[in-house]
């Protein structure tokens, strides 16, 4: 692993970046650092927010900025082999890919030149991993696309991207968890509640978790709700 | 034991200093813009600085006082009136019951907060009373305030403790010490102290120049998330693809066409845009406090320094609460 690099992005908040890219290995080291911090937490230490080639810890004035530089430094070169077998949950998501729901699905098919089945059973094949939550809260940043299914952002972000919506761009999946303007291609729908106040984890995925999506057919979605 | 908002101005929403703990789930901290002035106002009032406030930008905000209650207004961006009777700011007030606060326009200034002595009761999503509109969490129904909401106090206001205050002819005490102004406020050029952001040496030698030696004006289009910047493009040597990483708020990050965007309080938690700057944390109050169209310069400071005014800042805060502390 290269010498990581490490800055601050504020006054009470420091990066270390391992490297930037987007590599299952970097991520999984992300995460046992994470897992590290918090287990073992400093004085002053508040939070952390891992993204797929770095980690950013937040602290209070209890705790210098040096210090913690010092500190991220040497735990990087450390992190601990039981950390890093740490493995996120398995999960099989619902999505159901009718046109009325995955309302790219066609512009995708005919960019590809791949039939709708193909995209879905394509889109279904891989595990995927989620390399980090961020753009709203809880939405999932995942990968690897099969390199089949990679088409372009929009060029004009959708205003309104519904609630659920799955969407794909360059090598990435993810799941919009409310209704926001986006520029992903959606491809699908998920009945699933990604961003839940009332839920401890408040995020129905997390970093590190491993997905696959499963097929269902717009009855089956409406009878979720 | 209660307020009721008959007009809610510009923009008023129930702030308290943030939500921590969730940004890793994509969870911005959000909290008030103005976090030096909002943790003054509740000090005042002898709260815990954490507890919500409501934070009011520019003026138009009317609030009706249902019972008489204690509290305080810090900040900027307007005037406050009970008729024709100015209000002083950084003071403890005793607003009797059935009084009507109107808030009209100030020459500087953006953002004031209202604390009330004990508190709201306003339930805590995620740790925090923030109101997050992208979301819909916080404050009354996740969302800004509107004619006829209703903020309830957490606790009946005890009378007993009343300080020696200086009664105005309307019956509204007014104490007789007052807070220093921790948050500068200006109409005009705000300096605004910067540190070189983790990607500047990836931007051309005109940009690395023109971002501490040129002058910017706050555009229309800014809000909690950011601060649009008018004046100077940017552009990086090569394009570079980025890949995301964790933002916060005081973040100057450099969009694809080239503007700079301040990241403000309810800042997104990762991004993938490239850095140029970011704000010395003790100045983002500061910006806060700053209104579309108000001109800013960079002045270029380093990590040492910008450390060194954030800890002045949490001591010039801690002056004022040990000097509360020894008045009664």
């Amino acid at each position: 692993m290269l010498i990581p690099r490490i800055y601050n992005i504020h006054d009470q908040a420091i990066t270390i970046e391992f490297a930037a890219e987007i590599s299952e290995e970097t991520n999984l080291h992300v995460i046992a650092l994470q897992h590290d911090l918090e287990s073992n937490p400093f004085k002053g230490f508040i939070e952390c927010v891992p993204a797929y080639g770095s980690l950013t810890v937040y602290f209070s004035e209890q705790v210098s900025a040096a210090s913690v530089r010092l500190l991220l430094s040497d735990l990087s070169d450390q992190v601990s082999n039981t950390s890093l077998a740490t493995k996120g949950k398995q999960i099989s998501m619902p999505v159901c890919y009718d046109t009325s729901l995955g309302i790219d699905l066609p512009w995708v098919s005919s960019h590809l030149d791949l039939s709708m089945e193909e995209i879905i059973s394509l889109h279904t094949s891989v595990v995927y991993r989620v390399y980090m939550i961020g753009f709203i809260p809880g939405f999932p940043y995942m990968g690897t696309l099969p390199e089949r299914l990679g088409v372009p952002r929009k060029q004009t972000p959708s205003l309104k991207i519904p609630m659920g919506s799955v969407a794909i761009a360059g090598k990435q999946t993810g799941i919009y968890p409310a209704e926001v303007p986006g520029g992903w291609q959606v491809i699908g729908r998920t009945p699933l509640k990604m961003f839940d106040t009332t839920t401890s984890a408040c995020s129905f995925l997390n970093t590190g978790d491993l997905v696959t999506f499963m097929p269902i057919t717009l009855d089956a979605f409406n009878q979720y709700s | 034991m209660s307020i009721t908002i008959l007009k809610p101005g510009f923009m008023s929403s129930v702030q308290d200093l943030g939500r921590r703990g969730f940004q890793q789930y994509g969870v911005p901290i959000g909290g008030a813009m103005d976090k030096v002035s909002a943790a003054l106002a509740n000090i005042i009032c002898a709260n815990d600085e954490n507890e919500s406030v409501i934070e009011m930008t520019l003026h138009g905000t009317s609030i009706m006082f249902n019972e008489a209650v204690f509290c305080a207004i810090v900040g900027g961006g307007c005037k406050a009136y009970i008729d024709d009777v100015e209000l002083p700011f950084n003071r403890l007030l005793w607003i009797p019951a059935f009084i009507i606060i109107k808030t009209t326009a100030s020459a500087e200034g953006c953002r004031s907060y209202l604390a009330v002595s004990g508190g709201f009761n306003i339930k805590k999503v995620l740790g925090s009373a923030s109101t997050y509109t992208p979301s819909g969490i916080g404050g009354i129904n996740g969302r800004n305030l509107i004619t006829g909401d209703m903020l309830p106090f957490k606790r009946e206001q005890d009378l007993q403790t009343a300080p020696n205050l200086h009664m105005l002819p309307n019956g509204v005490g007014v104490s007789h010490w007052h807070t220093a102004d921790l948050v500068e406020v200006t109409a005009n050029v705000a300096i605004v102290h910067a540190i070189k952001g983790p990607e500047f040496d990836l931007f051309n030698s005109s940009s690395q120049e023109n971002i501490f030696n040129s002058e910017f004006t706050i555009s229309s289009q800014s809000n909690r998330m950011g601060y649009r910047l008018e004046g100077k493009k940017f552009a990086l040597e090569e394009k570079t693809e980025m890949v995301s990483t964790a933002v916060t708020a005081g973040i100057v990050q450099v969009t694809h066409e080239g503007d700079p965007i301040i990241l403000m309080a309810d800042a997104q938690t990762t991004g993938g845009y490239p850095r140029i700057a970011r704000i010395c944390a003790a100045d983002i109050s500061l910006l806060a406090q700053c209104r579309p169209g108000v001109k800013i310069q960079f002045e270029e400071i380093g990590e040492e320094e910008s450390l060194m005014r954030y800890n002045r800042m949490v001591e010039a805060m801690k002056k004022v609460k040990v000097g509360l502390g020894n008045l009664d």
